[in-house]
């Protein structure tokens, strides 16, 4: 008995190979991206154009807009700030005062005086290597 | 044991479809979401002083300052004169050609951290390495 062969029995097969090349951009984008984290605000990196590329920040210690500051997404006043900012450097490094960077995550609206207001009062507790993140581009 | 199975012929599971809808997602999200480039602004040798008096180069010793104002438009003033951000790195080397060593950047209200970031990253392409910041 001649079983006819039916071509439309074929397509599975060749439909494993694409399902390969899927995967393998699927595979590509977990490893190669990363989605940046939630924040109860929407936070807008300022635009820098001439500083070096680096990794992404950690949004462990951020400031939004309206100069609410963020640590370890809980809101915690100045204050608070630095005494954590300071035990988290102590357990890092032993001594990490003067070489220690602290990242911090600022949106581009935040007003440049309050920025400069925690800064001062950062640098008075002794943190005063700060990285603030930015993100490549230009200005529009 | 008999066993009968409830649909006649076996039947394959068509997987064109399910490629197809994983095309269309990844098609999605590649066009949709893009990859960010994040660099880092310094801050260490710029301190945070509220008294711009002393930076004035009255005392012996201390260096030549020049004062950059950022307004509440965006508007930035050197020496006096409002002065685009294209033309701010030309601006500082010419004041550090006569005598200028240090800059102090005096935010005003209304000036935000894109203004700041901004001004501060292209004093640090120029030739004056000294940047305060007072306010």
């Amino acid at each position: 008995m001649r079983l006819p062969r039916k071509i439309a029995k074929q397509k599975p097969d060749a439909a494993i190979p694409l399902i390969n090349i899927v995967f393998l951009l699927l595979l590509f984008y977990i490893v190669a991206g990363q989605v940046t984290p939630q924040t109860p605000e929407q936070m807008d990196l300022p635009v820098s154009e001439f500083l070096a590329q680096g990794n992404p920040p950690n949004f462990g210690t951020y400031i939004t807009r309206s100069g609410e500051i963020f640590f370890d997404r809980r809101k915690i006043s100045l204050n608070d700030l630095a005494t954590k900012l300071l035990q988290k450097s102590k357990t890092e490094t032993k001594d990490c005062l003067a070489s220690c960077r602290i990242q911090i995550v600022a949106d581009h609206r935040l007003e440049a005086v309050e920025l400069l207001r925690i800064l001062k009062l950062l640098k008075i507790q002794g943190l005063s290597n700060i990285n603030l993140a930015t993100i490549k581009g230009r200005r529009q | 044991m008999k066993l009968e199975a409830p649909i006649g012929p076996k039947r394959r599971l068509a997987m064109t479809p399910l490629v197809d809808v994983i095309f269309l997602l990844l098609m999605f999200f590649m066009l949709s979401s893009t990859f960010s480039r994040f660099s880092a602004l310094q801050l260490d040798r710029t301190q945070a002083v509220s008294t711009p008096s002393a930076q004035k180069g009255k005392t012996t010793g201390q260096p030549r300052a020049i004062f950059v104002t950022i307004d509440g438009v965006g508007n930035v003033r050197l020496g006096g004169k409002n002065v685009e951000l294209e033309r701010l790195v030309q601006a500082v080397n010419r004041f550090y050609d006569s005598g200028a060593r240090a800059v102090v950047i005096l935010p005003r209200g209304g000036a935000n951290v894109q203004d700041l970031v901004s001004v501060i990253e292209r004093i640090k392409i120029s030739k004056i390495k000294t940047i305060t910041m007072a306010n």
